[in-house]
């Protein structure tokens, strides 16, 4: 799991179920991604901040659902280069 | 945080609090289905998001709260809550999952209560806890490849379904201390389908000391 910081809490995890899937971990300092299988990792420069769910659309990994602790959640379209909502 | 360049999808109201909300005069014109865009109850009527699910053939998107179940078909710009057959009304949710192949087929653990199965896209639950030591689950995976079930029951390790969540027996064989439970808190639990390396599912446990993994 190079690049992805150890020793940290992951808040939360997910992926989506091709067999080769994009990964989403939540840690204290951002959102990390890999797109190798875990073998690297890169923080995205662009995140939610206190996320506590993920969820990776299962058709296309490139829609990514955020959820908050204070309740909110946000989405992705490009992977987590940007993120919005709906309104 | 830089969520000063993050617009934000909107608060998840929670409509199970509705009749409380209102008798505690908290509530101010919370939207008949949990609206989000009518979520006038902002900061009462919010929990946190415990765990996410989507549906593989439309999208819907299962939304599990520190206080029920909600699902949202347009992205959570709406959300309606879904009521499961717990003891206490609007338990915490731990963890929810959604088979790849049969997306009608959805899965949510409440905290204390158990595993509960919808068939129907969540018209109708039952419980499914055959076997499992304890209600009080804290992560729940499913594997794309062959929907087999994983369950960290908290203080008893890891359960293993093979038949749809109709029975549960203790998970045996894995490396990395995840059958007995990996060391720390559980905040999620995903199997990841791998074509690297050797290949297969590996579970993956997200807890408060870093992330563990261990082939299925």
């Amino acid at each position: 799991m190079g690049g992805l910081p150890t020793k940290q809490a992951v808040a939360a995890f997910a992926s989506d179920p091709t067999p080769k899937p994009v990964m989403f971990a939540a840690l204290p300092d951002g959102l990390w991604t890999s797109r190798d299988g875990g073998k690297t990792w890169q923080q995205l420069a662009k995140a939610p901040g206190g996320i506590t769910a993920l969820a990776v659309h299962p058709t296309n990994s490139g829609m990514v659902f955020a959820g908050t602790k204070e309740g909110r959640v946000f989405t992705t379209n490009d992977g987590g280069t940007s993120w919005e909502g709906p309104r | 945080m830089r969520s000063d360049r993050v617009r934000r999808t909107g608060r998840v109201p929670l409509r199970c609090l509705a009749a409380t909300l209102v008798f505690a005069g908290l509530l101010q014109g919370i939207g008949a289905a949990g609206s989000l865009a009518a979520g006038a109850a902002e900061g009462a009527a919010t929990a946190a998001i415990t765990a996410l699910a989507v549906n593989s053939q439309d999208g819907t998107l299962w939304i599990g709260t520190g206080r029920g179940l909600l699902r949202s078909a347009d992205q959570a710009r709406t959300v309606t809550s879904v009521a499961l057959p717990t003891k206490v009304p609007a338990t915490e949710i731990t963890a929810v999952a959604v088979e790849f192949r049969s997306p009608w087929s959805v899965y949510a653990a409440a905290a204390g209560e158990g595993m509960f199965k919808s068939e129907d896209g969540g018209k109708s639950w039952a419980a499914v806890n055959s076997g499992l030591a304890d209600p009080d689950i804290r992560g729940l995976a499913l594997s794309p490849k062959d929907g087999r079930l994983h369950a960290h029951v908290r203080g008893n390790g890891l359960f293993v379904s093979k038949d749809g969540a109709r029975s549960w027996k203790r998970a045996a064989g894995m490396s990395g201390g995840l059958a007995s439970g990996p060391a720390g808190t559980i905040s999620a639990l995903a199997s990841v389908n791998m074509s690297n390396g050797m290949g297969g599912i590996f579970l993956y446990a997200a807890t408060d000391q870093g992330l563990a993994r261990s082939p299925d």
